[in-house]
C-alpha cells in the first residue's frame, strides 16, 4: 500500500489513555449529608 | 506542539480508522505483502525488518527503536480512502495481485504514526471490520472475525460507516 511521499509523524492516544482528571475535593461532608 | 519544534510529533488523541487489506491464512490475518506477519488478536504491534550495509556488514535500520520510523517503510498500513464496490479490488490503490485470499475490511491505528496523502502506517493496530466479499467463505470469514474481535460486514455503507468512527 502506497501512502505517499510527504509523511508527518504523530503519536496517536487511544482514547483509553486520555489523563484522568481528578476533580477538586468538595468542602467537607457535614454529617446530614452522609447517608443512614 | 508548537509549529517552532519540528523534532516531536504532533499530539492527537483517538485512534485512527483506515481501510487496508489482509490475505487470509487459515482462520488468521496476515499483512498483504508480508505474509510472513501474522496479525495478533486483538492488538498487533508492529516490527521492522528492514537492514542497511554498511563496512562491517548487514544491520538493522534503526537498531532498538520501535516501528514506524522515517525514512523506513515499517508500520501497520492504512489507505484513507474507500474505493467502488464493483466486484473486484482495486489493485492499483492496493497493490493486489490476487483476490483469492484477499480480505478487505476497516483498521483502527495508534500510537507512533506516520501520515501521507493517501494513508498512514502505525505502531499499533487491530482490525475493527471485515467485508465478507462474495467471493470468500462466510463461515471462515466469521471465524477470522471471532478469532479478532471484529465485526463482519456485508455492505459498502456499513464499512463506510464504520471507517468513519472513532475507534
Amino acid at each position: 500500500m502506497r501512502i505517499g511521499e510527504d509523511q508527518q509523524e504523530f503519536e496517536i492516544l487511544p482514547e483509553e489513555d486520555q489523563p484522568v482528571v481528578v476533580p477538586e475535593p468538595g468542602p467537607p461532608r457535614q454529617p446530614e449529608d452522609t447517608p443512614a | 506542539v508548537s509549529d517552532a519544534d519540528p523534532v516531536l510529533p504532533e499530539l492527537v488523541v483517538g485512534a485512527w480508522r483506515g481501510y487496508r487489506v489482509w490475505r487470509i491464512k487459515g482462520d488468521r490475518l496476515t499483512g498483504w505483502w508480508h505474509t510472513g506477519y501474522v496479525w495478533a488478536p486483538g492488538s498487533s504491534e508492529a516490527s521492522c525488518d528492514a537492514r542497511r550495509w554498511n563496512l562491517r556488514g548487514r544491520h538493522a535500520r534503526h537498531p532498538g527503536l520501535p516501528a514506524p520510523q522515517r525514512d523506513c517503510a515499517c508500520g501497520l498500513y492504512a489507505l484513507e480512502e474507500p474505493w467502488d464496490f464493483a466486484g473486484y479490488l482495486p489493485s492499483r490503490h492496493f497493490g493486489v495481485s490476487s483476490e483469492a485470499n484477499a480480505i478487505i475490511g476497516v483498521v483502527a491505528g495508534w500510537g507512533r504514526a506516520f501520515r501521507g496523502e493517501f494513508g498512514w502506517r502505525t505502531q499499533f493496530a487491530r482490525p475493527v471490520a471485515l467485508y465478507r466479499a462474495a467471493h470468500l467463505d462466510g463461515e471462515q470469514v466469521d471465524r477470522i472475525a471471532h478469532r479478532y474481535g471484529c465485526q463482519v460486514v456485508e455492505g459498502r455503507s456499513e464499512l463506510l460507516g464504520l471507517a468513519d468512527q472513532h475507534a
